[in-house]
């Protein structure tokens, strides 16, 4: 799904807002996963200093991104794998159907891949007359109810087990069960089934190393493993930044990315794959593509302040971090990447016009930034990209932000701001004005052209002297989980 | 231009501002997480794999491990049972054993028997591992052409021999202990534990494609110095 405009958001996010159901299943998987995490960090001594190390790496890593790619290209090159970079997703999507028309392909089997969601691939398949099965058990709920995931890393976690156990009776014809392990056996059955006869796989890429040459897949099912070793054709799509210096560069982003995603010390599978079948071997496909794409990225490259939003390694700890994300869920943000990253990175990827309004999607609480396991500093881009799109050169959002009168208000508080005393007498005047509206120690509907503010947002009355409600000041790194969860 | 050069020299377009001039990034000497010293890597891997849902099973040498997994075959009640070659048990002795004990043996590893159809019915692959990772409870399995992929995949079952020498410490250890050059010419796999999922409202199911049971059979006593 791709982002559509900043009225599209807000009718989805207010829906979405709405549905308290949806609030408690996010509610419920983020605590369940600050829980998983706040034990795989604290058994695990170093966390703190590899995230610093892997992301070294990553600066590294971009800073020579050219010679990088130029490398990955040769070696992989020199052991068969046809390697096409793509400059855009329409690019990359026509390259991938030709390559299976080409080979007579009728059946693709997927591993999840955030990338082929972003280059909305399975429709360009279809299109083809091509069947786009997706293998990973939340991505094959979601297609059954031909719905986007929500979620990077838990594409169904906007359903209960319950909404899963009615679709697979209404879809696969099988009896009504709400029990996970029973409609996770119904997925193995149908899907065993595809992998076989497939004739194409397509993933997704965690890593690639330069210096090998190898790509690196990471995952739990074992259904990356089917689509890059039962299928005659491999094809691996990923952004430019996935590209790493070496071979040992890899166990510090191994240590942390699990931990991060999932709780996990390790994912079931980490897949080192370097090229088709050679000689002698009697499995693996026998012909392997990488589409390595740009779509955005080197725009995102070129402003030092949004290059780091190329270190993401699509964990999606931010997700179910953010406050935001918790309250509309993944489907609100019309992107294939919500939450806090799909927040910085849609806007460049898929443009300002359809998604610069992303950015203002954001409490800027940064809560994203402490978990990042690479500490990227998402509240500083957020708000760099909402001063490049209302003040910036180039290209600025196309709506205007806030009516006049509202940026009169502003300007005026930003001078009144310089003077302490000022400040002060004016705090005190607006809280008793605010007196009268306010319920429950909260204003909920204001008259006039205020009432605009209050439509999407509850304030808490102001008390005299003039501050209330500020977040209380957190703990120290080790408490962060609760915090989170609670916020 | 072709695409790969446009997109190089936006690369180097968007970097010209502000490259460093050498690459910034010297790692720190501890950037290595140390190795936990004095701890028992046999002990501490058995802890991990059976965390993540694998059965170890010790055995004291080779014979032992035939026993063993004789033993295995008959109480998980394994009908068939494929054999990749150049595992460290004698496989001649092993499959003698297993089919005596009426279990069907079908040995792969030459590119003349199509894995994917060999192994569709097969309850148990049996395979061998290269390391093992102790803290996370990781077996490392290298590619081979006498070692199809599909062996440690398709079957239900997975067996995986495992020489207890071969237990490192730390997940570091063992990408040094395979190298730069192994991994250029070969396809590894490392597997923490049977196949599982948290798709459905964050709950772990084990076996969702891959296999539903890993049993380890680790051979021997002795654990080897950190790499
Ligand atoms: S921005 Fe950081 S926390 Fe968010 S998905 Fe990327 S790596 Fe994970």
């Amino acid at each position: 799904m791709l982002p559509s405009g900043p009225d599209a958001f807000y009718a989805a996010s207010n829906r979405a807002a709405a549905d308290t159901e949806l609030n408690r299943k996010l509610e419920n998987a983020s605590a369940r996963h600050f829980e998983h995490l706040a034990v795989a960090k604290k058994e695990f001594a170093a966390y703190e200093s590899e995230r610093d190390v892997a992301r070294r790496i990553k600066e590294d890593s971009i800073q020579r991104l050219d010679q990088l790619l130029a490398e990955l290209k040769d070696r992989l090159e020199q052991r068969g794998v046809k390697v096409f970079f793509a400059q855009d997703a329409a690019a990359a999507r026509d390259y991938i159907v030709k390559v299976a028309q080409t080979a007579g392909v009728k059946r693709v089997v997927k591993g999840k891949s955030m990338a082929t969601e972003e280059i909305a691939l399975n429709p360009a398949l279809e299109q083809a007359g091509i069947e786009a099965v997706e293998t990973d058990l939340g991505e094959y709920i979601v297609q059954l109810r031909r719905e986007p995931p929500s979620h990077i890393i838990t594409p169904a976690i906007h359903l209960s087990k319950e909404d899963i156990g009615q679709l697979f009776a209404q879809k696969l014809g099988v009896g009504y069960t709400a029990d996970p392990s029973a409609l996770t056996a119904v997925a193995r059955e149908r899907l065993r089934d595809k992998f076989l006869n497939a004739e194409m796989g397509i993933t997704g890429v965690n890593f690639a190393v330069a210096e090998t040459g190898t790509l690196v897949i990471v995952e739990n099912e074992g259904n990356g493993r089917f689509c890059t070793t039962t299928p005659g054709i491999h094809v691996a799509v990923m952004g430019i930044e996935k590209v790493i210096p070496k071979f040992e560069d890899l166990s510090h982003f191994l240590e942390i990315l699990a931990r991060t995603a999932t709780g996990q010390r390790l994912t079931a599978y980490t897949s080192f794959l370097n090229g088709p079948r050679r000689e002698g071997d009697s499995d693996g496909p026998r012909e392997m593509h990488l589409v390595v794409l740009d779509n955005g990225r080197t725009r995102m490259l070129a402003d030092p302040v949004l290059r780091e939003a190329l270190y993401c390694l699509r964990c999606g700890a931010c997700l179910n971090a953010c406050p935001v994300y918790r309250h509309i869920g993944g489907h609100a943000y019309q992107s294939a990447y919500p939450g806090p990253i799909g927040a910085i990175v849609s806007p460049s990827l898929f443009g300002t016009a359809a998604a610069g309004h992303l950015p203002f999607a954001s409490t800027l609480c940064g809560a994203c930034k402490e978990v990042c396991p690479v500490r990227i500093d998402i509240p500083r881009i957020l708000l760099h990209l909402r001063w490049k799109m209302t003040e910036g050169e180039g290209e600025k959002v196309a709506w205007p932000l806030a009516p006049a009168r509202v940026r009169a208000a502003a300007g005026l508080f930003a001078r009144a701001a310089r003077y302490p005393a000022l400040m002060r007498i004016a705090g005190r005047m607006g809280a008793l004005m605010l007196k009268p509206f306010a319920r429950d120690g909260y204003l909920r509907r204001m008259p006039g052209p205020f009432s605009a503010w209050t439509r999407v947002r509850d304030f808490p009355a102001p008390v005299a002297d003039g501050v209330d409600g500020a977040r209380p000041d957190g703990g120290s790194q080790g408490e962060e989980a609760s915090r989170i969860s609670k916020l | 231009m072709s695409a790969f050069h446009n997109i190089v020299s936006r690369i180097r377009a968007g970097l010209s501002n502000d490259r460093a001039p050498e690459p910034r990034v010297t790692l720190p000497e501890d950037a290595q997480i140390s190795a936990i010293a004095g701890r028992d890597l046999r002990a501490q891997f058995i802890a991990a794999l059976t965390g993540v849902g694998g059965k170890a099973i010790e055995a004291a040498d080779e014979t032992s491990a035939v026993d063993k997994i004789a033993e295995l075959v008959q109480t998980a009640g394994l009908r068939s049972a494929a054999l990749g070659e150049g595992i460290t048990v004698d496989a001649e002795a092993l499959a003698q054993r297993l089919s005596r004990d009426g279990c069907r043996i079908a040995r792969v590893g030459n590119s003349a028997v199509n894995p994917g159809d060999a192994l569709s019915a097969i309850d148990a692959g049996i395979v061998e591992a290269d390391y093992a990772i102790a803290p996370t409870g990781t077996l490392v399995l290298i590619g081979q052409p006498t070692r199809p992929r599909s062996l440690s995949l398709l079957p239900p079952t997975n067996v995986v021999l495992l020489r207890a020498s071969r237990i490192l410490p730390e997940l570091a250890a063992a990408l040094r202990a395979v190298g730069p050059q192994t991994i250029a010419a070969h396809p590894m796999v490392m597997v923490t534990g049977p196949s599982r999922t948290a798709d459905i409202e964050k709950r772990i199911v084990i076996g969702v494609h891959g296999p539903k049971e890993l049993y380890v059979v680790i051979i021997g006593e002795r654990c080897c110095r950190p790499v």
